[in-house]
């Protein structure tokens, strides 16, 4: 029988090739000692083939397991992470991308900085240039991200965790409910998730010295991505902002997304509204401590035309 | 409670037109908050602030339709995928 692992990293991955394979080897080599880890892989209706062989390769390393789990159609990160966590069986995660490499003695960082109730994230580097990102920044009215590029901007906490490299406990992950997979495939999930910690009375804190080597899409492919489910994040962005913001805010950030995708808002705003979002705002509301104006004003988040922003 | 972000919704799906006034400037919503907060402060009842809010909104809107065309299907298809496994 396997012996319970310290961590388990938890890998989505769509058509990512031989990049999986280089990520899972840097996840293993760049352990500080052989301790036990598990690798759990959630396949997104991959067509590339690029999980085929990762079990065998996983468990060549001493200590190390793995699991894969094949989605049938494509679901989207935000599914496919909760389906990792699930399946975890260690006491603290660690969600990834399959486009990363870690880096030696990646666990120690990690080991000096865990605490009750706080959540970790690793910085980010681009594989190709200097760039350096200390989590992320949550912009307004548009609910998107942008990178934080000084690890002090908040003394060192983090208004978003990138899920390049999210480090949280199992329990905790649990409690939360994991990301919101009503946000399907693609934008928003990621600063959901954080928001919701900072909320429920999370701190997220950045390791400047865990140095995650990611690499970005190019243009020439995030672009059409983009544009192709344009209309996917209307909808998570809708989603979010009725979720959290107050009415003045909704107005705001629901007139930047009518703008940003007129022919889609319509149909986008009734899907929303038309699920669970209103039952699952209640319900969020009831469990929070802090509020969205506690998280707006900590953060320094305005509007367009500067003003801080509240609960009212 | 009144859930006033619903009714907001809910107004602007039921009156495309008011997504032209959502698009247009600060001004327009300005005047829509506006109203919705002078409605808060009046005891009314609930479908009374939506209608009214409409009429704000309708008020300050530059006649335009707006186009509804449909989501792309793989938002349909993840939802729907979603709400199976959910």
């Amino acid at each position: 029988m396997a012996p319970q692992p310290e961590f388990s990293v938890v890998i989505p991955t769509r058509n990512e090739g031989a990049r999986l394979a280089a990520a899972v080897r840097s996840i293993a080599t760049g352990r500080s000692h052989e301790f036990p880890l598990e690798i759990v892989i959630i396949d997104d209706a991959s067509s590339d083939g690029c999980c085929g062989d990762i079990c065998a390769l996983v468990e060549s390393w001493p200590g190390l397991q793995a699991t894969v789990v094949r989605l049938e159609q494509w679901s989207g990160i935000p599914y496919a992470r909760n389906v990792g966590a699930k399946e975890a069986h260690a006491d603290t995660l660690i969600v990834t991308d399959a486009n990363v490499e870690f880096p030696l003695n990646w666990d120690l960082a990690i080991r000096r900085a865990r605490r009750r109730n706080r959540v970790l994230c690793g910085t980010i580097v681009d594989q190709q240039s200097s760039f350096r990102g200390y989590g992320c920044s949550l912009e307004f009215p548009s609910l998107g991200v942008r990178w934080l590029r000084d690890p002090l901007a908040h003394g060192g906490y983090v208004p978003v965790a990138p899920c390049t490299c999210t480090v949280i406990a199992a329990a905790l992950f649990a409690r939360l409910g994991g990301y919101d997979d009503r946000m399907p495939v693609y934008g928003a999930a990621e600063p959901e998730f954080s928001v919701r910690m900072w909320l429920m009375g999370v701190d997220v804190v950045c390791l400047p010295e865990l140095l995650i080597r990611h690499r970005f899409r190019p243009p020439s492919e995030r672009a059409p991505f983009l544009d192709r489910i344009r209309t996917i994040q209307t909808h998570n962005y809708l989603r979010f902002g009725i979720l959290y913001l107050s009415d003045r805010q909704l107005l705001q950030t629901m007139q930047h997304h009518a703008l940003g995708d007129p022919d889609g808002f319509q149909e986008a705003l009734q899907t929303v509204a038309g699920g669970d979002v209103w039952t699952r705002r209640e319900l969020l509301r009831r469990s929070f401590h802090r509020s969205f104006g506690w998280y707006a004003m900590h953060f320094g988040l305005r509007d367009r035309n500067g003003r801080t922003l509240t609960d009212s | 409670m009144t859930d006033h972000a619903k009714k907001i919704v809910e107004t602007i799906l039921r009156r495309p037109d008011l997504q032209a006034v959502l698009r247009r400037d600060t001004d327009s919503l300005a005047r829509a908050i506006g109203m919705r907060e002078r409605l808060r402060e009046a005891p009314s009842s609930p479908e009374g602030n939506a209608v009214a809010l409409a009429t704000v909104l309708s008020t300050a809107a530059v006649a335009g339709a707006v186009a509804v065309c449909g989501l792309v299907s793989t938002l349909a298809i993840s939802a729907r995928s979603n709400a199976k496994r959910g």
